[in-house]
């Protein structure tokens, strides 16, 4: 009877699951990390994948709010969701990352956090709430998102 | 009675996640962003077909919308 309750709210999980900070990741070392480690920041969340074009043009901009920011209290931390994660690297090696790069390959906190598209941000505040996401990274808007940042740090 | 509302709830259950993850997600679409899995990822393979397709339907053009075949390109 329990094992049955147990195997039907495995099968669940994946409906009720919502963005949150409290999701294990693991890091480069392949270690398993939980997301909660930067709770306290703002905390924008970026997924991507090596194979997806717009990710690429994100990185030189999250470089750049890193940086900015840093001493605010951003933190900025993308997920790869690259099954084979020498793909990750690769990429890696020609757009070097200055914020903490998280992997998942299994895909579990992508269906989480429910992503529409590739890449797809979520911006969460000091209190570890979910404030904004967005679908697609667009240079047109890239000043709308740092305003957001913006606001958000100064609360 | 107990047995039949234990399968009859677990049926449910599983007919209601059933279809949650189906189809391919967003970020699982590494494959289908290749290079080589573009519809014209062969160029010169692509010519050979429509050099054929097209000398048989004695059309030029006319593998989507504009002109349908009818040979009066």
């Amino acid at each position: 009877m329990r094992k049955l309750f147990l195997f039907l709210s495995l099968l669940s999980t994946g409906v009720f699951a919502a963005p949150s900070l409290d999701h294990q990741v693991f890091d480069s070392q392949n270690q398993s990390v939980s997301l909660s480690e930067f709770k306290g920041k703002v905390v924008y969340v970026d997924f991507w994948a090596s194979w997806c074009g717009p990710c690429r043009k994100s990185f030189p901009w999250m470089n750049a709010m890193q940086q900015k920011y840093r001493d605010q209290g951003l933190a900025v931390v993308a997920i790869n969701l690259d099954t084979d994660k020498a793909l990750a690297e690769e990429f890696l090696k020609q757009m070097p990352a200055q914020f903490s790069v998280r992997f998942n390959p299994e895909g579990d906190v992508a269906r989480s956090f429910d992503l529409l598209g590739m890449p797809s941000s979520f911006v969460f505040n000091r209190q570890g709430q979910l404030v904004k996401n967005h679908v697609g990274f667009y240079q047109d808007n890239a000043a709308d998102y740092e305003q957001e940042l913006v606001s958000l740090l100064k609360e | 009675m107990r047995k039949i509302t234990l399968i009859a709830v677990s049926l449910i259950v599983v007919g209601l996640t059933g279809c949650t993850n189906l189809g391919v997600q967003p970020w699982e679409k590494g494959q289908l962003a290749r290079s080589d899995m573009a519809l014209d990822s062969e160029k010169l393979d692509q010519a050979l077909d429509d050099h054929i397709y097209f000398s048989k339907e004695g059309s030029s053009g006319g593998r989507a919308f504009a002109g349908g075949g009818c040979g009066c390109n």
